[in-house]
């Protein structure tokens, strides 16, 4: 139910946990049920986001909702940053094959009709970006307490990974 | 334990602990399998697998396949979800004219899909007989010059069948899907007839048309929608399909869409409510399959991503999903939407999935719409919060028109979206049955049977 007798909701965000792209991100998804305003601490360690409920709006479920946005927001900037150039290649593999074929066929498609297209390789491009992000990794890896990323015959050298070989096919 | 070449592992928690570690399994052969199925990074076959991604999503090469056309918005059914928010029989108003009927079958034939299916749809599509007539002919008539693999698929409730219209349909080749949602009582409960019992039409010609179909390429299929009337008669649906003679069943959740959203409070359930049915069918179907094989659809569509490369190209679940890029809906008066949930959407008064005209732009102006990339962005998996990380992720998808309607938002919010709620537990249901081998064989011999790819890409 809503509670006429609350005219405004401010909430602290702290901004080292939240970034300003995600809490305006999340302020706008409340532009629906509260008018917003976001003002930032003149210490820059926090921020505050005033909401003030529309007719109808609950405004303890407000403050529920709007912390949950939050963090949906920081993880959906963070996946969006991670995964772009996976997502960015599917997505435009997708809507590329979505168009028409030219109008003027090229000379390898002349007479082609219903056969579909066979699936092209990786583009060069990717390729070399693919290469690029692998020695990256490679130089800049996370820390590896476990060395997981390090190749067994690196760990145990050739003789030491015959060895396991044969201590397993015993076990 | 699941990667993005489809391959997966059911692991006791120790073997999968020491698999996090770091540790590989002892025995050399289970090592090499693990690194086979690229779950190993230092033994990855940078040729095979890649290779195998891109057959898996060999879709996102294909372009829009199915197009669904809705040649008139009068029912003579008041089914209590209808999804497409019907019109009486009276209201010509949402027939499809034959101009319009000619516009949207040339802007379908500019889709570089090498195979389109058309699918009629409604309202009941036989209400516009003459619509339905002049495509089935006009697209064989364009496909002699185009030459792609063509599909017509009639979703229709048979009431308005007879044996003339039947004999034509079936000279063209056209396939045909009508809803089943189990005994009398309880189909005549969910859609309303005002002509009688709607089972007893749907049964005569499901039978009719099976009979007639059989040991050819083309036939009948049924569909279910449950509601809340079909929880605790898993068994009943269950026997009255087997009764008509069906392959299978497919156990369709309800969508927010249409009257359903109205009806919700009457006909409606939780996703746990859902899945209680779900599993009950499912092992009941189990036990039927040591006698004779009768599968359920949504999980072979499932399973034909877990057991095989090929993806089913089910259009809701893939990522990206196919709206837009491997569907297109067109409305009676020739609107082109994303897909038919765009269209259903169009219904409720909500017109942002529609992205062009039949009469105006053409089929390159319609998917090059921005809403077009909108909701890819929003259904590719990697790009969403809770599946970029999910176990399901190869196997999974999501609807983004689904998300808006129940969320507002087409990037939606997994923790609290039902579509996701019902896609895990039925994968769980799935998996947890995988480890006996007696299922697996099942689960195999369903996929066998699945020699028509393509054909059926939203039922």
């Amino acid at each position: 139910m809503s509670d006429p007798c609350v005219r405004e909701i401010r909430l602290s965000v702290d901004s080292s946990v939240y970034s300003m792209e995600a809490v305006q991100a999340a302020a706008y998804a409340f532009t629906d049920r509260s008018h917003v305003r976001i003002a930032s601490a003149k210490t820059g360690a926090e921020m505050t986001v005033v909401l003030r409920p529309k007719p109808g709006a609950d405004a303890a479920v407000l403050e529920g909702d709007f912390f949950n946005e939050l963090l949906h927001q920081v993880l959906r900037l963070r996946v969006s940053s991670a995964n772009a150039k996976i997502r960015e290649y599917i997505v435009t593999r997708a809507l590329v094959s979505a168009q028409p074929p030219s109008e003027a066929p090229c000379a390898e498609c002349e007479g082609q009709t219903a056969a579909p297209a066979p699936a092209p390789v990786v583009d060069k491009e990717l390729e070399a970006e693919i290469d690029k992000l692998l020695a990256a990794i490679e130089k800049d890896g996370e820390p590896d307490p476990l060395r997981v990323a390090v190749p067994w015959e690196e760990k145990f050298g050739q003789d030491g990974a015959k060895a396991q070989e044969d201590k397993s096919d015993r076990d | 334990m699941t990667n993005d070449f489809g391959r997966f592992r059911l692991m006791a928690d120790a073997e999968f602990h020491e698999f996090v570690e770091g540790r590989l399994p002892a025995m050399p052969s289970a090592a090499q399998a693990l690194a086979d199925d690229g779950f190993v990074r230092d033994r990855m076959d940078f040729d095979r697998l890649p290779a195998l991604w891109r057959q898996r999503n060999g879709f996102l090469w294909q372009g829009p396949g199915l197009h669904v056309i809705i040649v008139t918005l009068r029912c003579n059914h008041r089914c209590l979800y209808c999804h497409a928010s019907s019109v009486p029989m009276a209201d010509r108003s949402t027939d499809m004219s034959e101009e319009t009927a000619r516009q949207v079958v040339d802007r379908i034939f500019e889709s570089p899909s090498p195979a389109i299916t058309i699918e009629f749809q409604g309202g009941e599509p036989l209400a516009n007989w003459p619509a339905v007539k002049f495509i089935v002919d006009y697209a064989r008539q364009k496909n002699e010059t185009a030459k792609k693999s063509l599909w017509l698929n009639l979703v229709s409730n048979m009431s308005l069948m007879d044996s003339e219209k039947l004999d034509y349909l079936l000279e063209r080749g056209v396939n045909f899907c009508t809803s089943l949602d189990g005994p009398a009582d309880l189909h005549d409960k969910n859609r309303l007839f005002v002509g009688g019992s709607s089972q007893a039409e749907t049964i005569k010609w499901f039978k009719r048309i099976r009979r007639k179909t059989s040991g050819r390429v083309f036939r009948i299929d049924a569909l279910l929608t449950v509601t809340r009337f079909s929880l605790g008669r898993a068994r009943d649906i269950i026997d009255e399909y087997l009764r008509v003679g069906s392959r299978g069943v497919f156990l369709r959740a309800l969508n927010p869409f249409g009257l359903a959203r109205e009806t919700w409070s009457r006909i409606g359930y939780t996703p746990e409510e859902f899945l209680k049915f779900y599993e009950e069918a499912f092992d009941y179907i189990l036990e039927i399959n040591r006698k004779k094989v009768f599968f359920e659809q949504g999980a072979r569509l499932f399973l034909a991503k877990i057991l095989s490369d090929d993806d089913p190209n089910f259009l809701d679940m893939r990522s990206p999903c196919g709206a837009g890029i491997g569907q297109l809906a067109y409305n009676y008066d020739g609107r082109i939407y994303t897909c038919d949930e765009g269209r259903m959407l169009s219904r409720m008064g909500d017109e942002s999935f529609q992205i062009g005209d039949a009469a105006e732009g053409g089929y390159a102006k319609a998917v090059s719409h921005p809403v077009v990339k909108a909701v890819a962005v929003a259904s590719c998996l990697d790009n969403q919060v809770q599946c970029s990380q999910c176990a399901y992720k190869p196997y999974c998808g999501i609807c983004p028109i689904q998300c808006y309607a129940e969320q507002g938002d087409i990037m939606g919010r997994m923790p609290s979206n039902s579509r996701c709620k019902v896609s895990k537990g039925v994968l769980d249901i799935i998996f947890r049955r995988m480890d006996d081998p007696v299922n697996r064989r099942i689960f195999k011999a369903w996929l066998r049977k699945r020699e028509d790819k393509g054909l059926y890409q939203r039922h």
